[in-house]
């Protein structure tokens, strides 16, 4: 044999076992995929953690704005970290319910309902980390901020802070709250959600300008280190926002006590090398967007480090009409189009991939999660696939050429004009629904272009000819507790937003929103909105879609990390190793 | 030799200018900084909208707008971001730093190596030696860069896990993550290892890559020289092999000094697939996030950026070009 002639070759032998090994390690990742939302705080439940070590987590996107509830500070990945150092009065389980934080508060009333008064009691052990009581003077820092009087100071929404009227202490104890409306705000308890210190380097430092300056520019751009009311408070970050190190509040006066010592937030930008970093020991925490492909990387994993969940979130997907469009304008074809998309054929080929459990959303308002909020508005009316029905409504509306490539033609002669639909580019699930409506609507004989993009905001708010759309598929973050508040601009007609972005007008629409939002009654206000969401689903404008979920993996010597909330880091001080 | 220089200049800043007016402008034409800000759910009012416009300047012709913009980084501000309170010319700069951290070594080890690949494999030409080279670089060459990262990653993963559990310890061998283990500190004796445990992996990627161009370009100009009269000459005036391949070597380089100093270039504008598998926070990673986000500014600062990095480069090749050979900027 001609050794040298070998040696030549080493090269291919040696990238072939490279290949071979790095194919080699696999293995079947353990799983809990939890179909109904009150197993979520259940899940991964262990009463009594151990105490001490580093916990490592991963974020999506670095932090460039540290101020979360300014306009661009409203990202999921920011708030994942930043969120529990300035805990509020009311925050969500793990199941999706709005309860008051029993650490910050004795209780938080509506004493009188006309005018509506709110009175909030702090507990008295409650302060800062710099030792500062938490009071009537940070209640009145965040109204200052967020009623939205001062335009320039930038807020991610002054809904409802723009109703107080004046806060003031009860019998002059700061620790007792009165807050007044002027006018009523029935999700009241979404208010002071977070709260921040009405005292310190942070939001007060030395020379600034003034409060709203230091609000929109210095809170943005520094970090709020050793600022907390949470159980962590941040000690380290880096400039970039990619590497944040928290550690136990020394002030921290919760029932429950922290049992790391440390946790670190990294951020790896893409999500396949966050799954290695898992499996190679340098994370221990991974959120997680829901695709087909992550499960599967999952599924690759070896069982024996690595446990994830996926549940249900509180966001949902949905198909979106601009009635701009001349022939959208016309409520059979609407009704026909949604009436043949098939919402099962796309769950079993996206979202019902990723989880068996996957429901579809029948309600723009609530969600399945909702209890007996939730009303079923859709599933009678569309999104069953059924053709002959979709065909008999066009033919009741006096179109013909049903069915005709390209051809469907209106009661006035003229043809359907091809309709743009739009999705996010890169969105894999996306464009699996794109290309089963398409299908679907060319039985109907409408031509169906289906078109990227990179700017949602663009497309949606119809800012650019070119990023114009007929149809839209994208998602909408439900807002449990604050549901009147979060539908009301995307259907309410004249409006100071630009959210209503299909041009929806409905007047009786408009006044069970209007009245929604000062409802004092639980019962009336979800009554409104059921009405408002059967009014809308009766004129066809949007196709709430399905439910879409979340994914978690974790390192298996990880106890009470889970999904569910507001953010899956609301019960940090819970966790721990086993 | 003076004018030579000066002209280079000149030409060097009158296509960075042109470079600027293009960046600015396509930048502007194909995004919009607040486009997530008008997805966000809820939506946020037309005065938020139009307070954010007046912020970013969008009130304003696009003319005026690159006037500013320049006038700004004339004095040391890139620009505001799409995020509000976002620094661009900080973060830009430690990105940088990143990306120049995760460069050097991989690019001196890549010019050694490649000389000597190159060297040998012209020296040796036809024998087992040169196939062994030749084969090597054109499989290594033939491998996307993204699947050979992702291959030594996972790889590197395996060996970490066997060794884990062949010890029973949770000690890494190998980093697949960032820069550094989140809150190292210590002496250097503790940040060493942790660095190189970090920077091997991405280092041998990054000088593979370069090696299998960088070392056929050597081979080529080496043997090109060892086939020229004036070695013939030298190696018929009976001088030894080491001083024939001296001089062969000298002017072999000036080839291998053209593409290695453009390829330099290229190279600090991204290695955005090895910071992107390995997960660096660099020049790669701060164009793909200013990407997400429509930031005009951001984008436009690193492309400027790395426009002016390469025009420098080009500069610096033409100088060295003309020291290696004295004919060049003469008159």
């Amino acid at each position: 044999m001609n050794i040298k002639k070998i040696f030549g070759n080493v090269a291919l032998y040696i990238t072939a076992l490279v290949t071979l090994v790095a194919c080699g390690t696999s293995g079947s990742g353990g799983s809990h995929i939890v179909g109904d939302y009150k197993d979520l705080p259940n899940f991964n439940k262990v009463a009594k953690p151990k105490n001490g070590g580093t916990l490592t987590l991963a974020t999506e996107k670095p932090i460039a704005v540290w101020n979360i509830l300014s306009s661009a500070g409203t990202i999921n990945d920011y708030v994942d970290v930043l969120n529990n150092s300035f805990r509020g009065v009311y925050y969500q389980t793990a199941d999706n319910k709005m309860v008051l934080n029993q650490d910050l508060m004795e209780s938080a009333t509506r004493i009188n309902t006309d005018p509506q008064t709110i009175e909030y009691k702090i507990k008295q052990n409650a302060v800062w980390s710099d030792g500062n009581p938490i009071n009537i003077d940070d209640f009145k820092y965040m109204w200052n901020m967020m009623n939205g009087r001062d335009e320039s100071i930038d807020v991610a929404t002054t809904v409802g802070y723009n109703n107080i009227k004046s806060i003031e202490a009860k019998d002059g104890d700061s620790k007792d709250v009165i807050v007044t409306f002027d006018k009523p705000y029935s999700e009241w308890q979404g208010l002071f959600g977070n709260l921040y210190p009405s005292k310190g380097d942070w939001t007060h430092p030395a020379g600034a300008k003034s409060e709203g300056d230091t609000w929109s520019n210095l809170m943005t751009k520094n970090p709020p280190l050793n600022t907390s009311n949470g159980p962590y408070m941040l000690k380290e970050a880096k400039s970039d926002g990619t590497l944040m190190t928290f550690e136990k509040n020394p002030k921290w006066y919760g029932k429950e006590k922290p049992h790391f010592n440390k946790l670190v937030f990294r951020t790896i930008t893409e999500a396949q090398q966050a799954f290695l970093a898992l499996q190679n020991k340098e994370l221990d925490v991974l959120p997680s967007q829901s695709e087909v492909d992550t499960v599967k990387q999952l599924e690759g994993m070896p069982q024996s480090r690595i446990n994830y969940q996926i549940a249900p979130s509180t966001a949902f997907e949905l198909v979106q009409l601009n009635l701009k469009n001349n022939n959208l304008s016309d409520i059979a074809l609407r009704k026909a189009i949604f009436t043949i998309i098939n919402r099962d054929e796309i769950i079993a080929r996206t979202e019902g991939q990723v989880s068996k459990e996957t429901k579809k959303a029948n309600s723009l308002v609530y969600m399945p999660y909702s209890g007996t909020n939730y009303q079923d508005h859709y599933s009678s009316l569309y999104g069953n696939g059924n053709i002959e029905q979709a065909k008999k409504i066009l033919q009741d509306a006096g179109y013909t050429h049903i069915g005709e490539a390209g051809n469907l033609t209106n009661k006035d002669n003229k043809k359907v004009d091809t309709m743009r639909l739009r999705y996010t580019v890169g969105n894999a699930t996306r464009a699996t629904s794109t290309g089963l409506i398409k299908d679907a609507l060319s039985k109907l004989g409408i031509n169906v272009d289906i078109i990227t993009t990179d700017q949602l905001g663009k497309t949606l708010s119809g800012k650019d000819p070119q990023h114009g759309f007929d149809m839209i598929i994208y998602g909408i973050q439900g807002i449990p507790g604050l549901e009147a508040s979060g539908i009301h601009d995307a259907l309410h007609t004249a409006d100071n937003t630009s959210a209503n972005y299909g041009s929806y007008s409905n007047p009786d629409v408009d006044k069970l929103l209007d009245d929604a939002l000062v409802q004092t009654d639980k019962a009336k206000l979800a009554s409104d909105l059921n009405q408002a969401d059967q009014l809308v689903a009766n004129d066809a404008y949007m196709l709430p879609l399905y439910v879409k979920n979340s994914i978690l993996a974790f390192d298996k010597s990880v106890a009470n990390v889970r999904l569910g909330g507001w953010t899956y880091t609301a019960n940090q001080e819970f966790w721990g190793k086993r | 030799m003076l004018v030579y220089v000066l002209m280079r200049l000149l030409f060097s800043v009158i296509v960075l200018i042109v470079a600027s007016i293009f960046i600015f402008w396509l930048s502007n034409l194909a995004l919009d900084p607040l486009s997530n800000l008008r997805a966000k759910h809820p939506a946020p009012t037309h005065a938020m909208i139009a307070q954010q416009e007046h912020r970013l300047y969008l009130d304003r012709p696009i003319i005026e707008r690159y006037f500013l913009w320049i006038r700004g980084i004339l004095h040391g501000d890139f620009g505001p971001s799409a995020q509000s309170g976002y620094d661009i010319g900080q973060h830009l700069g430690s990105a940088f730093k990143v990306t120049i951290n995760l460069l050097w070594v991989s690019i001196l080890l890549s010019i050694l190596l490649s000389i000597i690949i190159g060297v040998m494999g012209a020296v040796k030409h036809g024998t087992w030696i040169d196939k062994f080279f030749n084969n090597s670089n054109f499989i290594l060459y033939a491998v996307p860069v993204f699947y050979l990262a992702l291959l030594i990653k996972i790889f590197a993963i395996n060996i970490n896990v066997f060794f884990q559990n062949v010890t029973g310890s949770d000690i890494t061998l190998f980093a697949v993550t960032g820069d550094s283990t989140p809150g190292i500190t210590g002496n250097i004796f503790t940040t060493l290892p942790d660095t190189i445990s970090h920077m091997i992996l991405p280092t041998i990627v990054l000088t593979i890559v370069n090696v299998t161009v960088w070392s056929r370009y050597e081979r080529a100009s080496m043997l090109d020289i060892l086939g020229s009269d004036f070695i013939r000459c030298v190696r018929s005036r009976g001088l030894s092999k080491f001083t024939i391949i001296r001089h062969a070597l000298r002017s072999s380089l000036i080839t291998f000094i053209t593409v290695v100093t453009l390829e330099l270039a290229s190279l600090l504008s991204g290695a955005i697939i090895t910071e992107t598998v390995f997960s660096w926070n660099g020049m790669g990673s701060f164009f793909v996030n200013s990407l997400h986000n429509s930031d005009i500014y951001a984008i436009s600062s690193w492309l400027l950026l790395t426009s002016a990095i390469i025009i420098l480069f080009n500069f610096i090749a033409d100088l060295m070009y003309s020291k290696i050979d004295p004919r060049i900027g003469r008159g």
